[in-house]
């Protein structure tokens, strides 16, 4: 049974994420008044890289070649080991020790994705062009910027939870009474720009943008195609499900299984962690479409925003 | 869904709060207004909710009338205001964005300090709202000191005086509806006069922004 | 009853003036002088009882003791004056076309609200009341700030306004903090019920109340560091309003700051309101004493004397003993003097139309009147015996002679400075040619007679000192001298 489930926590990300993309998509083609892609283009995109040749530069290095499969593998790691919805860790039946709770820690998590962005900065400037470069750059910024912001509001949730793991963040938060869990609120704030800058969307980055000068994320993986190109766009796309299933499942917990045995309650959690998700998708969706792309010399202050929001949500939240 | 009152009384404080530090993040004027309703709205509905708690009528009154005035007809009055002169835009300030947020981030870490942990025996019970409500009412200050335009340094005075009704609520005062009205009359009628000067200014200023009065340094 | 008709005369005035057409200007006048003179008769009236019974009270919330008909005295007397002189100002203005009838009868209507909520301010027993009336203040003045309609008007009654707010916000908060301390709160506490329950209060939290309130009435006071409205507004306004505003509404706040500088004093039982206060009059007698030396604008010089009296005044009540029966002598005298100047002020404005002191010069010669009472005036003001301020600091350093030596003497410098620099100055403007084209003469009887009563009222003080007078004083102090 427990190596089922942890099967299952492997591969539910990956599975999920293109529908999170494809959503995204649709809500906003129907906010522009067109009938939009379906929302399982994404999967047929994936399955028609996946079937493409590959054409690398001959000026790329080993880094090119490797970070793909590492970039997604780390998204795969890090998606098994975030509640998604049943906050459990579990661990194969024939070996114990091998789970996925010591992944669960914040700071893991953090440093992880900054593992996952420093490769892909590399690879984009691997093959020597210079959209992959200046991509690069401007994604060192913003990445160094909201891992302020980011780490902050994470930390005040911690501190709220008594806890650095993130499976057991949302079992403690369930039972704290709410005045304790509204400084959150502040945190969300931070938390979600922080979203919005790591997963290059609006305000920051525009992902369906054309125009190598506007990029940031799509400049550095401009050069890759076929399976590598497949692989870096599922990452981006886990990476955004997983943002998204860590902002409904920390700040709003209520109603996430804490054990998976009951059906029904793992039938509630499912039914709340898809509409709470399908909300904040929708959120990201409607910003897309009526906010304008900040020019890049304003983002630093978004994101020092985020990161004093963090710091008052911290400072807010230690006092209780 | 609350269990207590008093946390919903500290949510609509975390609003009120947080409506503060969007004060001084936007840019234009309109927005500013949006966030003094938003301000406004949560005061008005804890001070109708306590009434209704406590079985005050009297605070039920003044929840209603906070509301009505401070929430619909000033910024109604403001938003027409604006477009009369045109000043949707422009609301700057004296610091850059990052320094307003360090300053904003000291304030918050000030009212949270130990210095003000005496006035805990006021109400021992809310002392978290209390330093809430001290940090919104340290930073509408700010907003007073840092901004440009003299539409936005009115809404400070306004903004300040919401969070000192909100703090004052939380503080545990109960006060008789004829004061509370009196305050009320006082804010309208300094908002008639500022405005007033408002509209005054812009006729001979041709511009709200209070850094180009210098007629009164020393020559 | 007194005190009812008291503070009811001034808004019954106000409707009244209100309710008359604009161009019955010679009526208004009169319903002017006769109000401040029912106002003089009652404040001077209402003394005689408030010795006898130690309070009088007019309702559940209207009562005043020694220190609140000392204040009403003032607010008479200096009304009294005032009002009269504005007659004539006026006059003289509508004569040169500057002002027309209708706003002559928005200036009354605004004086009489004026002085209608500084009385409410003083004859109230709530300390929200206070507050809602101070608040008043501000906003019957700010018009008549910006009486002028010129830019700089314009921007001086803003900042006021802005700053004034503030101030009055701050303490507000610091007002409710107070009432909120004692364990039944209630919002109806009056000074008595405070002063009664001030020993439970809590003692940090009666001294972050007691901050809140000084800094937030200080900025009403002119307590540097929160001064830097004062000169704009105080040289801005009419003359007149300018008399009213340095010589009474300063006094006004000062007021509030004294009561609940009893109840804290009650409820902490050590020198930390006194520090407080002495600090800030060192800080305001440094500010203004440094920047009148360099003053280029008559009125703006009044103005920071006006900064700097209130410096001594807080000096006074912080050395506390002897020192606050001479910061009340100081405060009656400051009020008379200091209007007395910028009446004055106001007689040379309408002669030479211009504030700076570059552009005037044979003020001895052109207002014969005027020139050699603001001569005297000007040794009044800066403590020159036998004049009656020098009693005052006097007395006042004096108190501070045990403790604080040093701190003597560098105020002692400081005046010596100001008086310097406000010799220079006065000489400058009132010896001097004649500017050409200039005729000698006063504008009208009510721009002179009302100086000259004001100078001469100053001088009789000085010399001799009612009896009743000095009883009510005592009476006020002792208030402040339980410890």
């Amino acid at each position: 049974m427990n190596t089922l489930l942890f099967i299952f926590q492997l591969l539910i990300v990956p599975a999920l994420s293109p529908l999170g993309i494809g959503f995204i998509r649709k809500v906003k083609a129907r906010m522009q008044n067109r009938v939009g892609a379906s929302v399982f283009q994404p999967y047929r995109d994936l399955w028609k890289l996946f079937q493409k040749d590959e054409v690398i530069s001959e000026d790329a290095s080993w880094i090119f070649r490797f970070s793909p499969y590492l970039i997604f593998a780390i998204t795969i790691l890090i998606g098994a080991s975030i509640p998604v919805i049943a906050a459990v860790p579990v661990a194969l039946d024939f070996l114990p020790s091998f789970s996925f709770l010591p992944a669960g820690d914040f700071l893991v998590i953090i440093y992880l994705f900054a593992l996952m962005t420093f490769f892909l900065a590399l690879s984009g400037m691997d093959t020597g062009s210079a959209f992959g470069g200046f991509g690069s750059s401007r994604e060192m910024m913003v990445a160094a910027l909201a891992e302020a912001g980011l780490l902050f509001s994470l930390l005040a949730v911690s501190v709220t939870a008594e806890s650095g793991n993130v499976v057991a963040m949302v079992g403690n938060l369930q039972y704290l009474p709410l005045q304790a869990l509204f400084p959150l609120l502040i945190a969300f704030l931070a938390f979600i720009i922080a979203l919005l800058a790591e997963n290059a969307r609006f305000p920051v980055d525009n992902p369906a943008t054309h125009l190598e000068l506007t990029m940031i994320h799509e400049a550095m993986i401009l050069e890759h195609s076929g399976k590598r190109l497949a692989l870096m766009e599922w990452a981006a796309a886990n990476k955004l499900l997983i943002f998204i299933l860590l902002a409904v499942n920390l700040f709003f917990p209520w109603g996430v299984s804490l054990s998976y045995d009951s059906f029904s309650g793992l039938l509630v959690s499912t039914l709340l962690v898809v509409g709470k998700s399908a909300i904040l998708l929708f959120g990201i969706a409607f910003l897309e479409s009526t906010m304008a792309k900040f020019r890049i010399f304003r983002v630093p202050d978004l994101l020092l925003t985020s990161f004093v929001l963090g710091v008052i949500a911290l400072a807010i939240s230690i006092t209780f | 869904m609350f269990e207590h009152f008093a946390q919903f009384f500290f949510f609509l404080d975390l609003i009120a709060f947080i409506a503060v530090i969007g004060m001084h993040l936007v840019k234009s004027n309109t927005n500013i207004i949006r966030l003094y309703f938003l301000q406004s709205l949560s005061v008005g509905v804890l001070l109708f909710s306590v009434g209704l708690v406590e079985g005050e009528h009297s605070l039920l009154w003044i929840g209603v009338l906070t509301l009505v005035i401070k929430s619909i007809v000033a910024p109604i009055f403001f938003a027409r205001l604006l477009r009369r002169f045109s000043a949707q835009q422009s609301a700057n300030n004296y610091l850059s964005v990052p320094l307003t947020l360090f300053v904003l981030l000291l304030l918050v870490l000030f009212s949270y300090s130990n210095t003000f942990l005496p006035l805990g025996v006021l109400a021992p019970e809310a002392l978290g709202s209390i330093s809430l409500g001290l940090a919104s009412v340290f930073m509408a200050i700010f907003l007073l000191i840092n901004r440009r335009g003299a539409f936005s340094q009115m809404i400070g005075i306004l903004a300040l005086e919401n969070a000192i009704v909100l703090l004052a609520s939380f503080i545990g005062l109960e006060q008789p509806i004829a004061l509370e009205v009196g305050i009320i009359f006082d804010i309208v009628i300094w908002i008639v006069i500022a405005t007033a000067f408002i509209s005054m200014m812009y006729r001979q200023f041709k511009s709200l922004d209070v850094s180009r009065l210098t007629h009164l340094r020393e020559d | 009853m007194l005190l009812t008709y008291l503070i009811a005369t001034p808004f019954l005035a106000a409707l009244f003036i209100a309710l008359l057409p604009a161009s019955r200007t010679r009526l208004i006048e009169k319903v002017i002088a006769l109000a401040c003179g029912i106002e003089l008769g009652l404040g001077l009236l209402l003394i005689p009882h408030v010795l006898e019974t130690g309070k009088v009270q007019a309702s559940s919330l209207f009562a005043v003791d020694a220190l609140g008909s000392f204040l009403m005295l003032i607010i008479s007397l200096v009304g009294f004056f005032v009002s009269l002189y504005s007659i004539g100002y006026l006059r003289a203005e509508v004569a040169k076309g500057i002002i027309g009838p209708r706003r002559v009868r928005q200036y009354f209507i605004l004086f009489e609200l004026f002085l209608f909520a500084m009385y409410l301010a003083v004859g109230t027993v709530n300390p929200v009341v206070m507050w809602i009336a101070i608040e008043a203040t501000t906003l019957a003045t700010a018009f008549l700030i910006s009486f002028y309609n010129k830019p700089s008007a314009t921007e001086a009654a803003w900042k006021y306004l802005l700053l004034n707010s503030l101030g009055l916000l701050l303490g507000l908060l610091g007002t409710l903090m107070f009432l909120a301390l004692p364990e039944e709160k209630s919002g109806m506490l009056s000074w008595n019920e405070l002063l009664t329950l001030a020993p439970s209060m809590h003692p940090l939290a009666v001294k972050i109340a007691f901050i809140f309130v000084l800094v937030g009435y200080g900025t009403k006071i002119g307590l540097a560091p929160l001064h830097s409205w004062l000169p704009d507004a105080h040289s801005k306004a009419p003359s007149p309003i300018s008399a009213l505003l340095s010589g009474v509404l300063l006094n006004v706040a000062f007021f509030a700051v004294l009561r609940f500088k009893e109840v804290a004093d009650g409820a902490l039982l050590d020198t930390f309101t006194s520090q407080l206060l002495i600090f800030f009059g060192v800080f305001s007698i440094v500010v203004a004493a440094l920047i009148i030396f360099i003053q280029k604008n008559y009125k703006r010089l009044l103005a920071y004397s006006s900064i700097e009296h209130m410096g001594i005044l807080a000096l006074g009540f912080g050395f506390g003993g002897i020192g606050i029966f001479g910061a009340l002598l100081h405060m009656l005298y400051h009020a008379l003097a200091k209007s007395l100047l910028f009446l004055l002020a106001g007689n040379i404005f309408l002669k030479y139309s211009t504030t700076k002191l570059k552009n005037i010069s044979g003020v001895g010669k052109a207002l014969p009147l005027s020139g050699v009472l603001f001569f005297g005036g000007f040794l009044m003001i800066t403590g020159f015996p036998p004049f009656g301020i020098f009693t005052s600091k006097l007395l006042i350093l004096s108190a501070g002679t045990g403790q604080f030596m040093v701190l003597v003497g560098v105020i002692l410098f400081l005046l010596a400075l100001v008086f310097f620099g406000f010799f220079t100055h006065v000489n400058r403007i009132f010896f001097g040619p004649l500017p050409e084209g200039m005729h000698p003469g006063e504008a009208n009887l009510f721009t002179q007679v009302p100086v000259l009563l004001l100078a001469a009222l100053i001088i009789v003080l000085s010399w001799h000192f009612p009896e009743t007078l000095d009883t009510l004083i005592r009476a006020a102090a002792s208030g402040f001298l339980q410890k």
